[in-house]
């Protein structure tokens, strides 16, 4: 079996899709390109491909992976060529990667995400001494609980301060604008989208506009340990640019 | 401040965004000031309704086609994106150029069903264009309706400029090659619409007058223009097979209702069921070979990356060789595990052949349309199968492997007695004891009963329906008697909004200015249970001292003018007649033989 990781970056002409939406437009631009691709067995069979984190609806990304299995060998260089012919604007395929058997799947492995908001709205945004602020008072809580609703529509609460790595506030240059830098869990042991944050970041701070005051732009997935890593293996045969 | 900044600001606020933002796969976007005609099709429903009709799909492409013309998609503003369009002044937009429709010279309606006419008023008032033609000058762009409703289009006769009745395949382009001649020459409104009534096809409808006698009773429609013909004969498409079928659909970004290719078979239906309007329209009967149709799934399938592919027709089994064709698309798009579907199933035509095409998707369940639960009315509404047909269509299926059926019956046929009715649930309860007897196997079926509306163009568009206290009752009955039957699921349509339906099928130009005020007072989206209420319309008829019983309640005289008379479908008055006695004589006999 082979298997392919690629990287792609999502434009604000897609940024609405869902993340079924998104899976889905992959999978036809897939069968398009008329890639020999592997399907899952039983009645209604799918094409093996997963994304290594959602992203959230509203949201730009410049480094998204997705994996995908190949019934026979196809050279990155000739993947990408072909995929990249069927993909709307908006949506950018910017590596591709052949992976070994028994790496495990990204979606397992990814559990950061690194994001960066821009002040929008046109209301005036707040001081930056008020961010900082607002910033560090958040930050020195032992416990963010916040509420949360299940799929049946049971309320629970919980602590999302473990899902925040960093939060900082970007010196802007030349004054323009606001600008934050997130660095927030995902994945399948919890996470904590952008929005959520700003939200709890409005109310630390006590002004007005949450999350969409804010232009929020994923610069990346990675796997975070000690280190951020990236989930493009060293060394690998990345076709980039 | 421009249209798409505009928007920028708005989308966050909405559900599903991505509905008006357009830019999906073959979306064809053209430059406006490179062709000599623009026009907008617009869909009265949502995004997602609107991006599964055939229509759309034929005419997008037919018109994109011409190097000189250019067609973009417009759909109802979800309920959340209205309030906030209204809020900010933001006109409605096309999707392929965010341009605000005002900017294009034709608006074309598609006309699917009647519970869309709010709608279609709520579109032309959110795009900033006066809703009545005579309000309409010179740079405004033409109102122009087809579709199904469009055989009787009278309700909204004063809000369209002109209406093409029957296949648009080659009448729309010609209208619009037309339009490019006569705006070159700076012809004014009338000129243009005088010249465009020669076309076939072309109705005017402000070209003609109908009169009323002075107790209200409709007495004919009278041209009132040297330009406007007596009667109207709809257009045909003569070759089929020939004729273009898209290739390359918009693939939707957000999943559409039926989120999957289409090809279409045939169009017409050689069945002579007399309740049903499509049935009539669409005549005569146009078969596509089959070599054409693998072309066209191979084409569809290569340019949009679908997996399913549905065979499309009025009735999909009665496509000469249906088990052959279905052979042959398997075998060849077997290895991209492509699923083959049928919409629209025929009892006496579905075969054990055919039921083993399907080899994938197993799971789903098949869909089946008796309409009626006693051999008598089955005659009566001229719907030719038999119980047998039945028990051996739903037993070749449970053999290649379906344990779910959906089965569709109505509510309120001409002559239903209330034993027709609860026979339909002791016909499931059989069925599921004859499957369960002979194949071992319990079935699980879903009974779906909808309520008769009587359309133009058929034989029982002189026949009333059924009072909604009436409907009420009948389908307490099926409920009762589905009361504790294991396997057995029952859904029902809402009477009130079938009584709508009903008023503005049968409806004439009387009926425009309740629409006018319907749109004023928030009525839209019918169609759908969250949105309609009953009551305000009921307070509308009152308020405007319309009865709308005048309209389905009514047995509609044999011998008197219809508002639809000068529309010619292709089925003459006389036939309709002829079938309609001949459906009260299958009843007589087969009263006289129990």
């Amino acid at each position: 079996m082979n298997r392919i990781r690629f990287r792609f970056s999502c434009g604000k002409e897609v940024r609405y899709l869902s993340h079924l939406d998104l899976l889905r437009l992959l999978q036809r631009a897939m069968r398009r390109a008329g890639l020999p691709l592997a399907y899952s067995r039983g009645f209604s069979p799918r094409i093996r491909l997963s994304l290594a984190a959602p992203l959230p609806v509203g949201v730009t990304a410049s480094k998204e992976y997705g994996e995908v299995f190949l019934v026979e060998p196809l050279t990155p260089a000739s993947f990408r060529r072909r995929l990249s012919a069927q993909l709307p604007k908006g949506l950018l395929l910017t590596g591709v990667v052949v992976i070994p058997a028994g790496v495990p799947p990204l979606a397992s492995v990814v559990n950061a995400a690194l994001y960066t908001a821009r002040w929008k709205s046109s209301r005036p945004a707040p001081a930056a001494s008020l961010l900082q602020k607002a910033l560090d008072k958040l930050l020195a809580q032992p416990a963010i609980m916040i509420r949360r609703f299940g799929k049946s529509g049971k309320m629970s609460k919980q602590d999302i301060r473990p899902y925040i790595y960093s939060a900082a506030l970007l010196p802007s240059p030349g004054g323009e604008g606001l600008q934050l830098r997130l660095l927030l869990q995902v994945g399948s042991q919890g996470g904590l989208s952008p929005s959520r944050f700003l939200e709890q970041l409005a109310l630390a701070g006590d002004y007005s506009g949450g999350e969409r005051a804010w232009r929020i732009h994923r610069e990346g997935l990675y796997i975070y340990q000690e280190n951020l890593l990236d989930p493009f293996p060293e060394g690998g045969e990345v076709t980039d640019g | 401040m421009p249209l798409e900044k505009h928007l920028e600001k708005l989308l966050p606020l909405v559900q599903k965004p991505a509905r008006y933002l357009g830019g999906e796969w073959n979306a064809v976007k053209k430059d406006h000031d490179a062709v000599e005609v623009r026009m907008a099709f617009a869909f009265p429903d949502i995004y997602e309704v609107g991006m599964s009709n055939l229509g759309l799909k034929i005419i997008y492409e037919i018109i994109n086609g011409f190097p000189e013309m250019l067609l973009e998609r417009v759909f109802a503003p979800a309920a959340d994106m209205e309030k906030l369009m209204r809020e900010h002044s933001l006109p409605l937009f096309a999707l392929e150029s965010l341009r605000p429709l005002r900017e294009f010279d034709f608006v074309g309606f598609t006309l699917q069903y009647e519970l869309s006419y709010s709608n279609v008023l709520n579109m032309l008032d959110l795009a900033g264009i006066p809703l009545y033609s005579e309000e309409r000058g010179a740079g405004v762009p033409l109102i122009i309706g087809g579709g199904p409703c469009a055989f009787n289009p009278e309700p909204l006769a004063p809000f369209f400029d002109l209406f093409l009745i029957g296949d648009g395949e080659e009448g729309l382009p010609e209208i619009l090659q037309h339009w490019v001649a006569l705006s070159r020459n700076g012809a004014s409104k009338e000129e243009v619409l005088a010249s465009l009534a020669a076309i076939e096809g072309v109705y005017v409808p402000g070209f003609y007058r109908p009169r009323y006698s002075p107790g209200g009773s409709f007495l004919g429609m009278e041209p009132r223009h040297p330009a406007a013909p007596g009667s109207i004969r709809k257009r045909v498409l003569r070759d089929l097979d020939r004729s273009c079928h898209p290739l390359a659909p918009v693939v939707p970004h957000v999943a559409a209702v039926h989120d999957r290719g289409v090809i279409e078979l045939f169009r017409g239906c050689s069945r002579g069921c007399r309740f049903c309007q499509a049935g009539k329209i669409y005549r005569p009967v146009r078969r596509r070979s089959p070599e054409t149709l693998q072309k066209i799934a191979r084409e569809i399938l290569r340019n949009t990356g679908y997996d399913e592919l549905s065979l499309s027709s009025l009735s999909s089994c009665d496509y000469p060789g249906i088990a052959q064709l279905l052979e042959e698309l398997n075998r060849e798009h077997q290895a991209d595990k492509v699923r083959f579907t049928l919409p629209s199933l025929r009892l006496d035509s579905f075969s054990v052949g055919v039921a083993e095409q399907f080899h994938q998707g197993r799971r789903g369940s098949l869909t089946f349309a008796p309409e009626a639960a006693t051999e008598r009315l089955r005659r009566v509404i001229g719907k030719d199968i038999s119980e047998d047909d039945l028990f051996t269509a739903i037993g070749a299926a449970v053999a290649a492997g379906w344990s779910a059926f959906k089965l569709y019956f109505m509510i309120g046929l001409p002559t239903e007695t209330e034993d027709d009715v609860t026979a339909i649930i002791s016909l499931c309860r059989e069925l599921r004891r004859r499957i369960r007897s002979e194949q071992g196997r319990w079935i699980n079926l879903t009974v779906s009963a909808a309520t008769f509306v009587p359309k133009a163009h058929t034989p029982f568009q002189w026949e009333p329906q059924l009072s909604m206290e009436e409907v009420e009752h009948r389908q307490g009955l099926l409920r009762q008697a589905a009361r504790r039957q294991k396997g057995l699921k029952l859904s029902w349509s809402d009477p009130g909004s079938s009584f709508l339906e009903a008023v503005f099928a049968r409806g004439d130009r009387r009926l425009a200015p309740l629409l006018e005020r319907a749109q004023q007072e928030g009525c839209r989206f019918d169609g759908w249970s969250e949105h309609f209420s009953l009551q305000r319309w009921l307070d509308l008829f009152a308020a405007m001292k319309i009865d709308p019983g005048e309209y389905a309640y009514r047995r509609f005289d044999e011998t008197e003018p219809l508002p639809w008379d000068h529309l010619k479908s292709g089925v003459s008055k006389k036939s309709l007649l002829w079938e309609y006695h001949r459906s009260q004589e299958d009843n007589h006999s087969l009263e006289v033989q129990r």
